[in-house]
């Protein structure tokens, strides 16, 4: 597992506007540099923040994908995603 | 030698700047102003704010669990929040530094920053409280958002060993100690409320903290705030650490003020100095 690289995805978004605008417009590129399994960029780029939330993403992190409007994120989405999603035990 | 001539706890959360001045006589406006007015009455020199930051200041890199700045300034918000423009604001060093280096004696393994970005946090208190950001502000952090977060006896007994070191300061200081943060809250996690990035998901943790704050009940709520607790009620309710730390720090008694925004999750308090210090000038 690499949620660190996921979690370095919510911290650049907000931290890093370069980045951010990468996100926005071709998201495949902006991850490109990450150290991500299969299944943590898959379900960065279709904006599955609760499926990210129960592999070990810090939710904190993932709303700021919400705040900047990438990945087809909004608070309606994000919400609808991430409500219901759980893990047994905090990462 | 330094002297604590007061404590007081206002939440951060950083749309609050935004909404505030478009709401006549907001509870959260008022409030501020009520706690604005009485650190304004007690005319501190310094002030120590515990906060817990937001995997800003820190990340998963390198994240302490405590740690402190020995700064001449820091900057902040990182976090662009529109209503606040980035900026200095002036710290204390040698405060800072005696924190980090007493705590080390004390059995407090605090990191030390020399170079500190915040974020809200720290920001949106002092907006509200000290507008021309001019007091130096000495940041005391608290890990309460990224689990494993400590036990609440650790964030008290490093409140308790804060306030011992300002209390030996050799510099003619008067200390404000101020807590940052929400109690009952949820942002961007699971009970966020729909279409909304936030929560406040227990309001009877709230009412219970408010009743045992009023009781001076600190013990008991020190021994329930656990971090299986706090992950209960909400991802960001381990904010209260940071007033435990205060309370710690001052060794209170019962809050002068203590008013909920129950629909937040969040309360402001003032508490005065109870053992042995001077209580306003």
């Amino acid at each position: 597992m690499s949620i660190y690289e996921v979690n370095l995805v919510g911290r650049r978004v907000l931290h890093d506007p370069e980045f951010r605008e990468q996100l926005r417009s071709n998201p495949e590129s902006a991850l490109s540099g990450l150290e991500l399994a299969d299944e943590e960029r898959d379900a960065i780029l279709a904006g599955e923040v609760g499926r990210l939330y129960e592999l070990g993403a810090h939710e904190y992190l993932l709303m700021n994908l919400a705040r900047y409007g990438v990945l087809g994120l909004d608070a309606v989405t994000f919400s609808d995603r991430m409500r219901g999603a759980s893990r047994s035990t905090p990462a | 030698m330094a002297r604590i001539v007061a404590g007081f706890s206002t939440p951060h959360t950083p749309y609050l700047p935004m909404v505030v001045p478009k709401e006549a006589d907001s509870l959260d406006g008022r409030y501020f102003n009520e706690i604005r007015e009485r650190l304004e009455a007690a005319a501190p020199d310094v002030i120590i704010a515990f906060d817990c930051d937001h995997l800003n200041s820190f990340f998963y890199d390198n994240l302490p669990t405590f740690a402190v700045a020995a700064v001449d300034r820091f900057r902040g918000p990182s976090d662009d929040n529109p209503a606040i423009a980035p900026r200095y604001v002036p710290s204390h060093e040698s405060l800072g530094r005696a924190i980090h280096s007493e705590g080390l004696k004390a059995g407090f393994d605090l990191a030390l920053s020399e170079r500190l970005d915040v974020d809200h946090s720290i920001m949106v208190p002092l907006h509200f409280l000290t507008p021309a950001f001019d007091i130096p502000v000495v940041p005391v952090f608290i890990n309460g958002l990224a689990p494993p977060i400590p036990a609440g006896g650790r964030a008290y007994a490093l409140g308790q060993a804060v306030g011992e070191i300002i209390r030996g300061f050799p510099e003619d200081l008067r200390v404000v100690v101020l807590a940052t943060g929400s109690i009952n809250h949820e942002v961007g996690g699971p009970r966020i409320l729909r279409g909304e990035l936030w929560g406040a998901p227990d309001p009877s943790w709230l009412e219970h903290v408010l009743a045992r704050l009023r009781a001076d009940e600190v013990d008991a709520l020190v021994s329930e705030a656990t971090p299986e607790k706090l992950a209960s009620v909400g991802n960001v309710a381990g904010e209260i650490y940071c007033v435990l730390a205060m309370l710690g720090a001052i060794g209170a008694g019962p809050p002068i003020f203590l008013e909920p925004n129950v629909r937040l999750g969040h309360a402001y308090g003032a508490w005065l100095r109870t053992n042995g210090g001077e209580e306003g000038r």
